[in-house]
């Protein structure tokens, strides 16, 4: 009844500052739920202050702190239900089979908390033990950071007793503040106004929704996770998802990024990377609209719908670029940073700040460690329940490529890279901190990348159509040109490339008949040029300059084949830079066609190649194994490499003619530079670390571990490629489309 | 009359749902899966009764292990006063899970400073030997600036004489 009854205050508390914390257009549930954070926050400073001042932490002062505090928030901020007519009514919930789902395992979690049959280690060792010291010795030093031993101590407080029971059913309440949030996430794209509002939760919407519900009690469980602080961390990263992926942010956006961000400082020092990484990726939001001249959601221009400024039929130019008081850079700045600036005073007032910065601990990544833990963390991810999680964020590439979810994918991206570094600084043994902390990165980021997923799932399942109850009023297509309306160059060459896949199918079979239509042989030179030179390498390394390397003209083959599709497509797409892209100045057509068509031209030859290879097996004797299976998948990932480094090469070369003849030079270099022809034990031990950094080393290690060695790639060797090809291919498609209207004028 | 690209779309729509669902529904079934079988595997573990003292890393509260550490720390709870400076030792076990016993103590003991010491320091007010030989008698009996307050078979209470 006591955590009830927090709950209830704290979501009471909150809504004082009704819509200025939450935008109204959110459902009720989302709404609660924000109100709740605030409250929470609320809480935790007032009993900082009163425990600095050394005041009694007695529910005789508390309860009519809280009070006075709602009632002068609520005078100054204008919030509670009141307000104006106007104002847009929140969304309503309609419940869907997902929900239900999603209710079978929370309610399993909470019975499991209740009885104590899930306590986390963490509570015994750290946040239960603050909080029991803060129960019974109320003089006692502060905890830093604190909230969830305040809260704990609280619901004690006022249970009359310290109950584990109770107390730990502070996780069920998280678990289903992230659960509201997700589904908010969900249910915006469902209700959004091109879809139309209320509309009900679709069948991607609802599966993630069940995903999510069994995959974070899985977790929990198995884990266990009962009172630990992690699953208050999660919830704030869902809940800040709406905040990020906003249109248009406005104050109120502002204002919630600052109080997620000040709750994840006082949950857990693990929280300060994901407070400083929402309030640096809110910040630059803002700042590119503002500089973009896009109105907000506060401002006359940018009130009401998203659509409102411009289906305004008196709207004026200078409405688009006003701003009302407080909008500029330093009101963004005060709005995010303040709640944040608050948590960290209070910690400055139990403890000075060189012990502050112990606490903390900053320290310098130990990198010769990575390898470990990278490998640890790959080979973390088997499917057993509890560490199946992290395979979560497999589908977080797909958030790069939708635009509002772009900045989430970045944030969660750099909150990987935080808990690397993290991993590297603790002296400690890598394989266990990787093994013990994963699971808990895997809590704080996995649920707010599952909901997004869902979100573009569906609006891939359901597209963009008109609705009967859509409530948007558009202009007619050809009245007004918006330049926000604009996709970015990012998307729209993806959706344009998709479009338009037809015509790169045919363009690569016109590549593929143009190449061999006049020639004696046909389609065997694909198989006679590799032949010839794979024979020649052979002969020279074996016979003449003698590596001791067994069988190898299978292991040259191997990293030929490679080799040559790399160079060849590559090259491909350089040339193709000039002649298909004269074409596409003259019809409508995107240009990355072209350069996929090249590619796709090379992947056929390589397919090619790959019976020269099976040939070449049979006759040496070499045994085949059930690991050549995933050959296609390697060539799949090699493709992708190669197209991230064709996009870039190619648009340099336009730009600068001399590029391209750079690069062919480059590309012998390369070749030596990369352990085709030799095996890469050969180097001195102190410069091997150099030729490990030329990611096709790595890839090199894909092709040849199913042809030559007849085993499957370890899962690292799978984890680097696969960021080394998604990596190349995102600087790729960025170079390619950042400059891509200049293109027009060059070719 | 009706509309071919609306039925085109239909049909996209429809497979594209068809795909979806062959997608996820085994990606929720893997995820209900793992579910039920932590959730077994913690009903199992608790009913199986394999909690024990060496094994302190896996205590769980309401497990008899804790229960036991709970009732004797409750009893010497009664006869330190607040605030003291107490030393907690335990039995060593195989692979020594002293610490884990020393934080299940601290949690048990909120009351108190407890020091994670194996023998009596000045420092200390009170000495809580539990289950260390033969219960820290021989340890404590023997030591002239310490006296007993508490004698049970789990263990037992010194007060540390200044």
């Amino acid at each position: 009844m006591s955590l009830l009854a927090l709950v209830v205050a704290a979501t009471l508390l909150g809504s004082a500052w009704g819509h200025r914390i939450c935008d109204p257009r959110a459902s009720r549930p989302y709404r609660a739920l924000a109100f709740f954070l605030t409250g929470l926050l609320e809480i935790h400073l007032l009993l900082r202050v009163i425990g600095a001042a050394g005041l009694p932490r007695s529910l005789g002062l508390i309860v009519p702190s809280l009070l006075i505090s709602y009632l002068v928030t609520r005078r100054f901020s204008g919030g509670g239900s009141g307000g104006s007519d106007t104002r847009p009514e929140p969304a309503r919930v309609r419940l869907g089979w997902g929900d239900a789902l999603a209710a079978i395992p929370w309610v399993s979690f909470a019975a499991l908390s209740w009885q104590q049959k899930i306590v986390a280690p963490a509570f015994i060792h750290e946040w239960g033990l603050e909080a029991r010291r803060l129960f019974w010795n109320p003089g006692d030093v502060l905890p830093v950071p604190g909230l969830l031993p305040d809260l704990y101590a609280l619901t004690a407080e006022l249970g009359g007793g310290f109950r584990e029971s109770e107390i730990l059913l502070w996780s069920a309440v998280f678990f289903l503040g992230i659960l509201i949030g997700a589904r908010e996430i969900l249910a915006r794209d469902g209700a959004s106004p091109r879809r139309g509002a209320n509309a009900a939760l679709g069948d991607g919407h609802q599966l993630t929704l069940a995903i999510l519900g069994f995959s974070l009690a899985a977790l929990g469980i198995g884990y266990p996770l009962a009172g630990s602080p992690d699953w208050l961390t999660a919830l704030v990263l869902v809940a800040a998802v709406p905040a990020l992926a906003a249109e248009r942010p406005g104050r109120h956006q502002d204002l919630q990024i600052g109080v997620l961000a000040a709750l994840a400082c006082a949950t857990d020092r693990a929280g300060l990377c994901l407070a400083g990484l929402l309030i640096a990726a809110h910040g630059w939001q803002r700042v590119a609209d503002q500089r973009r001249g896009l109105p907000n959601a506060r401002s006359p221009a940018g009130a009401g719908s998203p659509a409102g400024a411009r289906s305004h039929p008196g709207l004026t130019p200078w409405a688009t670029t006003y701003r009302p008081p407080g909008s500029g850079a330093t009101g963004i700045a005060l709005r995010t940073a303040l709640p944040v600036i608050a948590v960290v005073a209070s910690w400055l007032l139990v403890m000075p700040f060189s012990e502050l910065r112990q606490l903390i601990g900053v320290g310098l990544p130990d990198f010769a460690r990575l390898p470990a833990a990278l490998a640890e963390a790959a080979g973390a991810q088997s499917f057993a329940a509890s560490s199946g999680l992290i395979l979560g964020l497999l589908p977080l590439p797909l958030l790069y490529l939708t635009r509002e979810f772009r900045l989430l994918a970045v944030v969660v991206t750099l909150l990987g890279a935080g808990f690397l570094s993290a991993i590297l600084v603790i002296p400690a043994d890598t394989s266990a901190l990787v093994a013990s902390r994963l699971p808990l990165f895997a809590l704080h980021v996995v649920p707010a990348v599952i909901a997004a997923c869902g979100v573009v799932v569906e609006r891939w399942r359901r597209p963009l159509q008109a609705t009967a109850g859509s409530s948007e009023v558009r202009p007619a297509t050809g009245e007004v040109f918006d330049s926000a309306d604009a996709r970015h160059p990012i998307d729209e060459e993806w959706s344009e490339l998709a479009s338009h896949w037809n015509l790169v199918l045919l363009w690569t079979q016109r590549n593929i008949k143009l190449r061999y239509k006049r020639s004696l042989l046909g389609v065997m030179w694909s198989l006679l040029e590799p032949f010839a030179i794979i024979t020649t390498l052979v002969i020279v390394f074996s016979a003449v300059f003698r590596f001791e390397v067994p069988s190898y003209p299978v292991y040259i083959l191997s990293g030929w084949i490679l080799w040559d599709f790399f160079s060849k497509a590559t090259m491909a797409m350089t040339d193709e830079a000039d002649d298909g892209w004269r074409l596409s100045s003259r019809v409508r057509a995107p240009r990355s066609a072209f350069l996929v068509a090249a590619l796709l031209t090379h992947l056929f030859n390589w397919s090619l190649a790959l019976l020269i290879t099976a040939g070449a097996l049979v006759v040496l004797g070499h045994p085949f194994s059930p690991a050549l299976l995933s050959l296609p998948l390697v060539m799949a990932l090699t493709a992708v490499f190669a197209l991230g480094i064709g996009l870039a090469v190619s648009t340099l070369s336009v730009f600068f003619s001399d590029f391209g003849l750079l690069y062919r030079v480059l590309l012998t270099i390369w070749l030596y530079a990369t352990p085709i022809i030799y095996p890469l034990e050969i180097i001195p031990e102190k410069i091997r670390p150099l030729f490990l950094l030329n990611p096709l080393t790595h890839i090199l290690a894909l092709v040849r571990a199913p042809i030559y060695a007849g085993s499957f790639p370890p899962l690292s060797t799978w984890l680097i490629a696969v960021m080394l090809s998604l990596g190349a291919f995102a600087v790729g498609w960025w170079v390619f489309t950042a400059s891509r209207d200049a293109l027009g004028y060059r070719t | 009359m009706p509309d071919d690209r609306r039925v085109l779309r239909s049909t996209s729509r429809a497979r594209r749902t068809a795909l979806v669902w062959w997608v996820l529904a085994p990606v929720l079934l893997l995820s209900q899966l793992a579910f039920l079988r932590e959730f077994h595997d913690v009903l199992t573990l608790h009913r199986s009764g394999r909690f024990t003292y060496h094994q302190s890393d896996v205590w769980r509260l309401g497990t008899a292990p804790v229960d036991s550490l709970s009732r004797f720390l409750g009893e010497a709870d009664r006869l330190i006063p607040a605030g003291s400076r107490v030393i907690f030792s335990s039995r060593a076990s195989p692979d020594d899970q002293a610490g884990d016993r020393f934080a299940w103590a601290a949690y048990l003991l909120p009351r108190h400073r407890l020091i994670a010491r194996q023998s009596p320091a000045p420092e200390a007010d009170y000495w809580i030997a539990y289950r260390t030989s033969a219960g820290g008698a021989e340890e404590g009996a023997g030591h002239p600036r310490l006296e007993v307050l508490l004698d049970e078979p789990d263990g037992r209470v010194y007060r540390v004489e200044k």
